[in-house]
């Protein structure tokens, strides 16, 4: 496996930027869209995800030799859906507000795409350790992608920044950031209001997802041009990590499976 | 136990003939649905009081602060099943009722406590569960929006150009606020049922 | 009649899942190129939203009736694995042409959220079982007629000149924008009808 020769390091910062699983794989679209309506929300869903990852891709790598090939599918799916139900216990437990926030979008993370797809293509096949990093970093470059969109949909849509992010951060007790509970440009500005500039209600909406991405993605493609790399790609079958259990295109499978 | 009753489906799908790449699979599957289910077991009793109890806390706040004046809350039936919260202030003088109330918005249920004091007008308002559209719907759950049902009674009216007493509507959407309206409104009602003729 | 009537007008257009919930959007980016199989995809999604909303109810009662509701997730993704594969193998030895068209999707659909996200919707809003059953067909006929509109809209998009920056996945996101504001004009519909 050539894997082996890449510096572990490399597998922790490649999830973060080059293939960056939201900008670049165009994976975990459903959650990317639905719930960065807020700076905060995204941040949260980024945390959840990345524990379910991190923790999935340890457990799937220490099993990857005693799960047989056949039954490994539906194995990972156990694995992954035990630690989004124990994700989804705690955050209900102990943050109340992140459930009301996500809703039905924190149970689908165990059909993530990101999630299923880093236990077939890497944790199935590499060591704890490397598995452990790779999943940090693909977490950390979904919750990036996420908290940049939410962002920008907040502050364009709502007027505010990072709004609600101590009821967030209260399972690491109060007053983390020093009390930082985000801005509301409109207490900042009283200005705004008298020029009767109103936030652009639409980037809250479905359609303002749409479009939020659609610009990202845009910007990013712009990005990796400039350097020479491919542009993302439409998540069809080439790059779906799932090609391999599916069979949407047969010539492919046969590849990966031969590899 | 769902999961231990579908592993060995996934083994025979694959047509094997050989029991052994039957059963491996099977047991293999068997055995990690077996420790995740007892993982999950623990985590949800040590989360479940957990869960329970911040409901609880979650109730007891929203529940003082739609009727600050009470002192104590006691859980009460009506004759027809529905549970509301009769509130006494210290020395054990009724001083009025919280409802909780749920009315179809545009996401979803939406469901209120509101608080009435025993002259009918509304004390307070907190909204417990709300799915609607952000930026729209949501605004519903501002102050500005909230702080118009204060001190109302009877039966609320909605409109989109309020004036008097009437409630007005969020710009963009009347559907959360006639929910709001009618899950209040039931409210209200409830409190006339409650007090029935005591208070005239 | 007139709540069935008002779920079955919102999941196909007020709480369109894929344009108003963002469920299925995989698919609907991915296997919408072609009218005809952006169409295959949504009968086969029909069809398993309908089966596994049906399998998982009384799976659901019985798990709440155990104090078992924390296994939900786990045992409903798990279902709906199971069945996709079972529908799989009992379509292709039994039912050929429908395996011929549809065949090729359904593995495609064990990770697509559209059905577990229907499957937990039903649980979450306390649905009985023809509500449960009306909102899943709903909800699949909605994400159908969003595939097939946007197959549509592709087409018209393939044969234009793209600023290179845009072309591909960007220009595809800026349209879905487009039809997904358009449907913000059928809110009114439930409000006027005064189906809520």
């Amino acid at each position: 496996m050539s894997k082996r020769k890449t510096p572990l390091y490399k597998e922790f910062t490649k999830g973060i930027i080059q293939q960056n699983p939201v900008l670049r794989l165009v994976l975990g679209t459903c959650a990317t869209l639905a719930i960065t309506t807020s700076f905060v929300n995204g941040l949260g869903m980024g945390l959840a995800v990345i524990v379910v990852l991190v923790c999935s891709n340890v457990v799937i790598s220490l099993l990857r030799k005693a799960i047989p090939n056949k039954v490994r599918i539906p194995a990972y799916i156990i694995v992954i859906a035990s630690f989004v139900t124990i994700v989804q216990m705690i955050v209900k437990a102990y943050v109340p507000v992140l459930d009301q926030a996500l809703g039905i979008f924190l149970p689908l993370i165990v059909v993530n795409c990101i999630i299923l797809g880093r236990a077939e293509a890497f944790a199935g096949k590499n060591s704890v350790i490397a598995s452990a990093l790779d999943g940090l970093g693909m977490g950390i470059g979904f919750t990036a992608a996420l908290c940049t969109m939410g962002l920008f949909r907040e502050l364009v849509g709502a007027g505010t920044i990072m709004s609600g992010l101590q009821s967030l951060l209260s399972i690491f007790g109060d007053n983390v950031l020093g009390g930082f509970d985000g801005i509301d440009l409109y207490e900042v500005f009283p200005a705004l209001e008298k020029l009767s500039l109103q936030p652009i209600t639409l980037f809250l909406l479905p359609s303002g997802g749409f479009f939020t991405f659609g610009v990202l993605m845009a910007i990013t493609n712009r990005i990796a041009e400039g350097k020479g790399e491919k542009k993302a790609e439409l998540h069809d079958c080439a790059t779906c990590p799932m090609a391999a259990s599916c069979g949407m295109k047969p010539e492919e499978t046969k590849k990966e499976e031969s590899a | 136990m769902e999961q231990i009753k579908k592993a060995p489906a996934k083994g025979k799908e694959k047509k094997d003939s050989a029991a052994k790449a039957i059963l491996l699979p099977a047991l293999a599957l068997l055995l990690i649905a077996g420790v995740s289910s007892f993982l999950l077991a623990y985590v949800n009793s040590v989360t479940a009081p957990v869960i329970a109890e911040q409901e609880k806390a979650a109730t007891a706040q929203a529940m003082s602060a739609v009727l600050p004046q009470a002192a104590e809350f006691s859980e009460q039936t009506a004759a027809d099943g529905y549970t509301y919260s009769e509130a006494t202030d210290e020395s054990g003088n009724i001083v009025g009722y919280v409802l909780t109330t749920a009315a179809s918005g545009y996401g979803g249920e939406i469901s209120v406590m509101t608080g009435i004091d025993m002259t009918g007008a509304i004390t307070g308002i907190q909204i417990l569960t709300i799915n609607e559209t952000p930026g729209l719907g949501m605004k519903a759950q501002e102050e500005s929006f909230l702080s118009q049902f204060l001190e109302k009674s009877g039966s609320l009216t909605l409109s989109k150009n309020a004036s008097g007493d009437e409630i007005q509507a969020l710009t963009g959407a009347t559907i959360t606020s006639t929910a709001m309206t009618e899950a209040v409104n039931a409210a209200l009602d409830g409190w006339q049922e409650i007090t029935g003729g005591e208070q005239k | 009649m007139k709540f069935y009537f008002a779920l079955l007008l919102m999941g196909l257009l007020t709480q369109n899942f894929i344009l108003a919930k963002f469920l299925g959007i995989c698919p609907f980016l991915g296997v919408s190129k072609k009218i005809n199989t952006a169409a295959g995809m949504s009968a086969a999604v029909i069809f398993v939203m309908c089966l596994s909303t049906a399998v998982c109810y009384p799976i659901n009662l019985f798990l709440e009736s155990h104090d078992l509701a924390y296994l939900q997730t786990i045992v409903f993704i798990l279902v709906i694995a199971a069945l996709v594969q079972f529908l799989e193998t009992v379509m292709k030895k039994y039912m050929k042409p429908l395996y011929r068209a549809l065949g090729i999707y359904l593995p495609l659909i064990t990770t697509n959220c559209a059905v577990l996200g229907v499957v937990i919707l039903n649980v979450d809003n306390g649905y009985n079982f023809p509500q449960s059953m009306v909102n899943s067909i709903a909800a699949g006929l909605g994400f159908g007629l969003a595939m097939i509109l946007f197959a549509g809209v592709r087409g018209r998009i393939e044969n234009n000149d793209i600023p290179k920056f845009m072309d591909g996945l960007p220009i595809t996101l800026v349209a879905a924008a487009l039809v997904s504001l358009s449907f913000l004009g059928f809110t009114g519909i439930i409000e006027g009808m005064g189906l809520m």
